[in-house]
């Protein structure tokens, strides 16, 4: 093996590398879902909602937003880990796990984009 | 998102040579303070990102690594001890040029390997982890004790594995802050540097011979290292110096070549097999993978192929970079005082240490520079240094 060789083949892996990140990039990020879709999902699915926040209840350990697209409106559980603040009306992209509560179902929050 | 993390990529091989150039800045050092800055530079970039970014200096700085291993003859870690010693025999031989070639050779094609190899060794770490799991302070006691034995001087080795693992112990359960740093600086890094003081290494003009390397070679150093790789990967407190020492005795070949390519390749197995080890027995083996599971809340397969990809693309940039920044060395190394060096980067680690964990962080500094030296005075090898881990470990098993 001769240096340009390992120059040539270092170069194959990381052009390999880039076209494999072209096609693979698409679905790392998850697919945004109407909120409609979420009231019929299966429990600890993963999930992106995006919408606007119709009303906002605090309580001592977290929020419930309720958020509202075209589809429909769903509550979103969001644990009050890091400094927080909502104001009404505003827009939210939400990804977290769905979870059934009083037979309806709702999203716990794990990353919020205001 | 494509232009985000290809932005990302360069940012961290750029960083990955800041830090693979400066001995005594470890990746997890960076790491650490990457998470620290992490509210800050989350407003200007996902988890996701981020976590990218602390893969990519990762795996550049494990590449990168073997330029300053190998020309100033001071490893950053435990990682390069063992590359030390071949490396630099040929550096003083004029061929510090083909040294760092044949190290990268086996980080590049240990890294194909390691990805390619992933389905069979998912499969492995899975069906062998749960048989070993309750067994391993055993396997770490019989390594420590196959690790003496295989020491001329059996008494001192024992001698400085305990010492060293004393002063684990003690700086582990200390309140410092970032203990690995003064600790390993002091058993690895400033240690060598002191002792090349002494000796006063004089760096010959470097030749650029091309080096000759046989494909078989190639191939056996690597499969090697993938083995030798695996099997440390499971168990705690064991780094790349002992997969090297298990792989050396695997092959039987005490050939410089083939001992580098192992060297490098060990480097880049373990950083795959460790996001294995993650996804599947939900251990983190090394400081980035740690760093990275704190930032994100969930590890999903798609992240897993993701981060192969991005090893990869950094991977190969990495050893272009490392081709360049050898050949500027080879060429600057003979015209430098390598004493003047030497003493400057001594004086750069022990103002980090400083900085970083205090004047207690000093006495770890000073008290693990002089353990540190005792094995070349013995002529024992200093991966029994690494007991300042290793005890700790096996102390946590049995009690």
């Amino acid at each position: 093996m001769k240096e340009s060789t390992l120059f040539k083949f270092a170069l194959a892996v990381s052009l390999i590398g880039i076209l494999a990140l072209l096609i693979i990039v698409e679905k790392i990020e998850l697919p945004l879902n109407s909120i409609n879709s979420i009231n019929d999902a299966k429990k600890e699915n993963l999930i992106k909602v995006k919408g606007t926040i119709e009303g906002i209840k605090e309580t001592p350990g977290l929020f419930i937003l309720n958020v509202k697209d075209e589809t429909g409106n769903i509550d979103v559980l969001v644990f009050k880990e890091n400094n927080l603040n909502f104001t009404k009306n505003s827009l939210v992209e939400i990804e977290g796990t769905v979870q059934e509560y009083q037979g309806k179902n709702e999203v716990i929050a794990k990353r919020i984009i205001t | 998102m494509l232009l985000e993390i290809i932005i990302t990529i360069i940012a961290g091989i750029l960083l990955g040579v800041l830090c693979g150039l400066l001995p005594g800045l470890h990746p997890n050092t960076v790491n650490v303070i990457l998470l620290s800055l992490s509210p800050f530079l989350l407003q200007f970039m996902s988890p996701l990102t981020l976590a990218v970014l602390i893969i990519v200096v990762s795996v550049s700085n494990s590449i990168i690594d073997s330029v300053p291993s190998i020309y100033l003859g001071a490893p950053d870690t435990d990682g390069n001890v063992m590359s030390v010693l071949p490396g630099h025999q040929m550096l003083l031989r004029g061929e510090g040029h083909e040294a760092v070639i044949l190290t990268v050779i086996g980080s590049i094609f240990g890294l194909v390997a390691a990805v390619l190899a992933i389905p069979p060794l998912a499969l492995i770490l899975q069906k062998i982890y749960p048989l070993i799991q309750n067994y391993i302070v055993y396997v770490l006691i019989i390594t420590v004790i196959f690790l003496i034995f295989r020491e001329k001087d059996k008494v001192w080795a024992f001698f400085i594995f305990i010492l060293s693992g004393v002063l684990g112990i003690a700086t582990l359960s200390s309140p410092l802050k970032e203990p690995l740093f003064p600790l390993f600086s002091g058993l690895f890094g400033i240690s060598m540097l002191l002792l090349g003081l002494k000796n006063k290494v004089k760096i010959p003009k470097q030749k650029f011979t091309e080096a000759k390397i046989k494909s078989k070679t190639i191939f056996k150093a690597v499969l090697t290292s993938l083995i030798s790789g695996s099997i440390v990967s499971m168990l705690p407190g064991l780094g790349n110096a002992q997969a090297a020492i298990l792989g050396s005795s695997i092959v039987k070949d005490k050939d410089p070549e083939c001992f580098l390519i192992m060297v490098g390749g060990i480097n880049t197995v373990n950083f795959i097999i460790s996001f294995i080890s993650i996804l599947i027995l939900d251990k983190a083996r090394n400081g980035s993978i740690v760093a990275v599971s704190e930032l994100l809340e969930i590890f999903t397969i798609n992240h897993l192929i993701l981060f192969i990809i991005v090893s990869l693309i950094s991977g190969g940039l990495s050893v272009l970079v490392t081709i360049k920044l050898s050949k500027v060395f080879s060429s600057l190394m003979p015209k430098i005082s390598y004493q003047k060096l030497s003493l400057f980067i001594i004086i750069g680690i022990t103002i980090a240490v400083i900085i970083l964990s205090g004047f207690l962080g000093l006495l770890v500094l000073i008290t693990a520079t002089s353990l540190g030296m005792i094995p070349q005075f013995k002529n024992i090898g200093k991966n029994h240094l690494m007991g300042s881990l290793l005890l700790p470990v096996i102390l946590y098993f049995l009690l």
